[in-house]
Formats: C-alpha cells, sequence, structure tokens
C-alpha cells in the first residue's frame, strides 16, 4: 500500500487544530475591537462626552467608566464559546476526535481570554491611534495611562481569569445545545425551576441574607480580599466547567 | 485493514444497519451499492469513526474506529455533509487539509483544482452543488489517506465530469494503491473500476465478493411456458414477463438454477441470458408484491 499509515499523538493532532482555529476564526478579535468601540460610545452616554469644531473628540472626561469595555467584552467571550461548542454537531475537521477537538477548543479560549485581557486595557488606545487618522485629536480615556506595570499585570491577570469563565460557561452551553438539540430548552427550563426552588429553599432554612440570585453568584468572587482564596475560587470554577464540558462532549457523535 | 463484525446501529429506535460483518484487508476499489436508506452512509460514518455502534463493532486496523485519532488520520470520509469554515477559500482548505492528513499531495490537489476549472480564491460555500461535489473529490483523493470513503460522490455532478470522475479515482488508485470504498445507487457507471462489490439492503450486507461473481448472480431464462412454469414453482423468481402465446421470461438465481433438478432435455429447450451486475442489484433490491401496475390497476 502506497499510503502511509499515520500515527500521530492525541496532543499533535490537537496544536494543529489549534493553530488551524485561531487562523480561520482570525475575525473574532475584529469584532471584538468593534464591540470595545460601541463599548466607549455607550461610555460617551453615562459619561461627559464633547465633540467640537470637527478636528477634536474628547470622551475622557470626569465620569467616564470602563464598565461598559468588560460588558462587551464578557458578552464577546460567551459568544465565541457558544460557536465553539455548537460547533461540535459540524466538526470541521475530519482529523479529530471528541478529546482533540475539546482540548483545541479549550486552547483557543484561553488565548482568546488572554487577548481580550490584554485589549480592554490597551484597546482605547489601539482605537485613539486609528481614529487619529480621521479626526486630527481623538481622545477616549486615560483611565489606564499612569496606573503603572504591577496594576497593568493584576487588571490583565483578573481579567483574563473571569473573561475564561465567561468563555466556557458559554462553551459548556454550546456543546449542551449541539448534543441535546430539541431537549436543550427543556433542560434550560429545569435548571431555572431548579434555581428558583433552590433559592426559596434556601431563604426559608437558614436565616440569614442568603440567596441564590445572580448577583450573589458575583459577589462570591468579587467581594474576595484574600488573593489565594480568590484565586482557588476562580481556579475550581474554571476547573469544574472545564470537566463537565468535557462530560458532555464524551462520546458525542458527529451527526452532521 | 477495516473489519466490521456484528456492527449494528439504530437511530431513535430505527435500525439503519443490523449485523453488518465484512472485512477488506488489502488495496481494492470496492463498490458499496444498495438503494437509498440501505445504510451505505451509516456504514461509511461508523468507519470514519464519526458514529457510535449500537451493537457490534467497526474496526479501522484492528481497533475500534469510534473517536479513535489513528482510525481519523488514516480514513478520510468524503460526502456531502462535510462541513468547512463558511468563509474558507479552496486554496485555503487544502492548505489546511494538508497540514491534517500527512500524505497529502498538493500539487496533485493544485493541479485538480486547475484541470476542473476551479479558481483557487473561490469560497466553497458560493460554490454550486455539482462544483462542490468535485472539489470535495479533489480533497478526498489528494489526501492519500490509507482508507478512502467516497460517498455518493457524483451527485450532482454534470455528465462529462462524472465520466472524469471515475477515470480520475482509478488513475489514482493506480498511482497510490490503498482502500477505496465508493457508494452509489447506480452500479453500471462506476462498474468499470470496481474490483469488489459490498450489497447492502435494509441495513444488511447481502453479499461481499469480486465482481464477477456478481456478473454470474441472476440468470434469466426464456423459453416455452409450460417448461418455464416447472421451473417457477421451485425457485424464487425475481421478474417474470410473457412475450406472446409461446415465451416467457424469468430471472432465477443462477446457483439455484444450476442445482436445480430439471432433466437435459427440458434445460436444452430453455435459452439462458446472463443479467448484469447492476440488473441483478435491480431484481434483488425491488420491493416484494405489489409493483407499479397493480397500483394503477386495482
Amino acid at each position: 500500500m502506497n499510503s502511509m499509515i499515520r500515527k500521530e499523538s492525541q496532543l499533535s493532532i490537537a496544536l494543529i487544530q489549534t493553530k488551524d482555529k485561531l487562523y480561520h476564526n482570525i475575525n473574532a478579535f475584529l469584532f471584538l475591537m468593534i464591540l470595545h468601540l460601541i463599548g466607549y460610545l455607550i461610555s460617551s452616554s453615562s459619561g461627559m462626552g464633547y465633540l467640537t469644531g470637527g478636528d477634536y473628540f474628547d470622551m475622557s472626561y470626569r465620569n467616564f467608566s470602563v464598565a461598559p469595555l468588560y460588558v462587551m467584552t464578557i458578552f464577546w467571550m460567551i459568544l465565541q464559546g457558544f460557536s465553539f461548542g455548537e460547533e461540535k454537531s459540524r466538526q470541521y475537521y475530519m482529523v479529530s476526535n471528541n478529546f482533540t477537538a475539546y482540548f483545541s477548543d479549550i486552547a483557543v479560549l484561553e488565548i482568546y481570554a488572554l487577548t481580550a485581557g490584554l485589549l480592554t486595557l490597551f484597546s482605547g488606545f489601539l482605537i485613539q491611534v486609528f481614529g487619529s487618522l480621521f479626526v486630527g485629536n481623538f481622545m477616549l480615556h486615560s483611565l489606564y495611562a499612569s496606573i503603572g506595570i504591577s496594576n497593568y499585570l493584576t487588571l490583565w491577570f483578573t481579567g483574563t481569569l473571569y473573561f475564561l469563565i465567561f468563555g466556557t460557561v458559554g462553551y459548556l452551553v454550546g456543546i449542551l445545545r449541539s448534543r441535546y438539540r430539541s431537549r436543550f430548552f427543556l433542560g434550560l427550563l429545569l435548571t431555572a425551576v431548579v434555581w428558583i426552588l433552590g433559592s426559596i429553599l434556601v431563604s426559608y432554612s437558614i436565616q440569614g441574607p442568603v440567596s441564590l440570585d445572580i448577583s450573589t453568584v458575583f459577589r462570591f468572587y468579587l467581594n474576595e480580599s484574600r488573593f489565594f482564596i480568590w484565586l482557588a475560587k476562580v481556579l475550581l470554577t474554571i476547573a469544574a466547567l472545564y470537566g463537565l464540558s468535557y462530560l458532555a462532549v464524551k462520546n458525542m457523535e458527529v451527526n452532521r | 485493514m477495516i473489519r466490521c463484525e456484528s456492527l449494528t446501529k439504530f437511530f431513535n429506535g430505527t435500525r439503519a444497519l443490523e449485523e453488518c460483518s465484512f472485512e477488506i484487508s488489502g488495496p481494492s476499489i470496492t463498490g458499496v451499492i444498495g438503494v437509498n436508506g440501505a445504510g451505505k452512509t451509516t456504514l461509511f460514518k461508523s468507519l470514519a469513526g464519526f458514529l457510535k455502534p449500537s451493537g457490534g463493532n467497526a474496526y479501522v486496523f484492528d481497533q475500534p474506529a469510534f473517536q479513535n485519532i489513528i482510525a481519523a488520520q488514516n480514513v478520510i470520509l468524503v460526502d456531502e455533509s462535510m462541513e468547512f469554515y463558511p468563509g474558507a477559500t479552496l486554496k485555503e482548505l487544502i492548505d489546511s487539509y494538508s497540514r491534517f492528513y500527512r500524505n497529502f499531495d498538493v500539487k496533485l490537489a493544485m493541479g485538480l483544482l486547475k484541470y476542473f476549472n476551479l479558481q483557487q480564491n473561490a469560497k466553497y460555500k458560493t460554490l454550486s452543488k455539482g462544483v462542490r461535489a468535485t472539489f470535495r473529490l479533489i480533497l478526498g483523493l489528494s489526501a492519500r489517506a490509507p482508507i478512502t470513503l467516497l460517498d455518493e460522490p457524483a451527485d450532482g455532478m454534470d455528465p462529462g465530469v462524472r465520466t472524469d470522475l471515475y477515470q480520475l479515482i482509478l488513475k489514482d488508485y493506480v498511482k497510490a494503491p490503498r482502500i477505496i470504498l465508493i457508494s452509489s445507487h447506480y452500479l453500471g457507471e462506476m462498474e468499470p473500476i470496481l474490483e469488489d462489490i459490498l450489497f447492502i439492503h435494509e441495513g444488511k450486507v447481502l453479499k461481499h465478493d469480486g465482481l464477477e461473481v456478481f456478473e454470474s448472480l441472476l440468470i434469466a431464462l426464456q423459453g416455452p411456458p409450460d417448461i418455464i412454469e416447472l421451473v417457477e414453482k421451485r425457485l424464487k423468481v425475481y421478474e417474470g414477463k410473457n412475450f406472446g402465446e409461446g415465451l416467457r421470461r424469468i430471472v432465477v438465481d443462477k446457483e439455484a438454477y444450476e442445482l436445480l433438478d430439471l432433466s437435459e432435455k427440458l434445460r436444452s429447450r430453455l435459452t439462458l441470458q446472463g443479467i448484469s451486475p447492476e440488473g441483478s442489484f435491480t431484481h434483488l433490491t425491488r420491493r416484494e408484491g405489489g409493483g407499479i401496475n397493480e397500483l394503477y390497476d386495482s
């Protein structure tokens, strides 16, 4: 037989898939930049912005908030994660199995989270550079201009991990939708019912300000002041989401 | 190299494959023949490792195929549902496939693109149905995977391209001998390049043998109605037709006829005629009872 039998490892196939997925999804970063621009426009309405003389644009005034940037990035991460999860039913790669597909998806999501963390800090500068090409003096904000390298690193690190959590949640939901199709919405409904009933039961059985609403979940991470406890919470959450995603993708058939 | 042992597959309680067993151990071009819904695509997807068997198993290089990375690297399944990145150009897809299939012949792929007048920078999603089929075949053959599964490769192609297609498969096989399985419900057009036939009907493997065996599977007997009637009473008849008062023609199993207890004198009054593999396939897969005529005449 002239066609040689190939026996590459799963890891090497997963790495080729990772590179290929990044190459074919490069436009995702352009989409993120557009979302950031929208985020800045939303910020301008909540903060103070003005445009004068046709050659001067300034949104750096007093009450500027970066929250819309984070909201847009989170939305982007969820969307990317969901797309990767949902693509499992389409399977763009012939040379693949569930493990390599899962591994490369996770690797790409991690790269996305790292890049998103970085872009959230620096996209303002990038947009300013592009903006300056069209408007003489283009100023968005200067919140990150003089915070120092350690703060940059901290914001990048924490942002990356938070974005990764949202991306992995999107990925898990995408896989579940891809795998269970018509039963997916029933599952969502049941989860909502269990969540609501659970929070009612908890509030009746435990005295004190305990509830299971979304803000409680956010406070669980955001109100944690001890760094290592926070890190443990975040990493365990990511690990749990990875584990659930793998369980969902394991033994999944390719139903193209 | 590929083996199915009692391979069974159900989809939501509906049987697609039932107890399929066969083995192909060396390079050959095998035609997988069956009517629509016979189970050809399910068989291919099982061999490609896409589907988890409900019973039995499909093996590639003695390993269960389902989600097996060795099987994935050495099997390419070319079918209508192959998915590609929507924005990717043909050149990008060839580059991408060449990274995954290490035997991939980029030069051949580019040459075939040129031969079939396909633009490198065209996007797959913008191509017509027939041109998409041609491009998928280019990928499938250029991948030079040791096991190449072509599911209805000619579907949607122009007649001119269909003729080229089988010539191309044969040329490529001669250049790089490997296991090639081609499924179709039109046996006639691919018959010249086939060595073996795997005949599937209602999810079961009815026969797996050389093409020559299928050439002598069924025969047509023609002769006086009284002698034909004698045969009809004792053998399964796939088709029967009267030609006027004194002549009747039936199609029966050749082997069964040879074993039939019928005197030489009577045999000599019958004319025997071979049935082509395509004709045999049509007779064997025809639904029993209630033909079209009955439907309209009732």
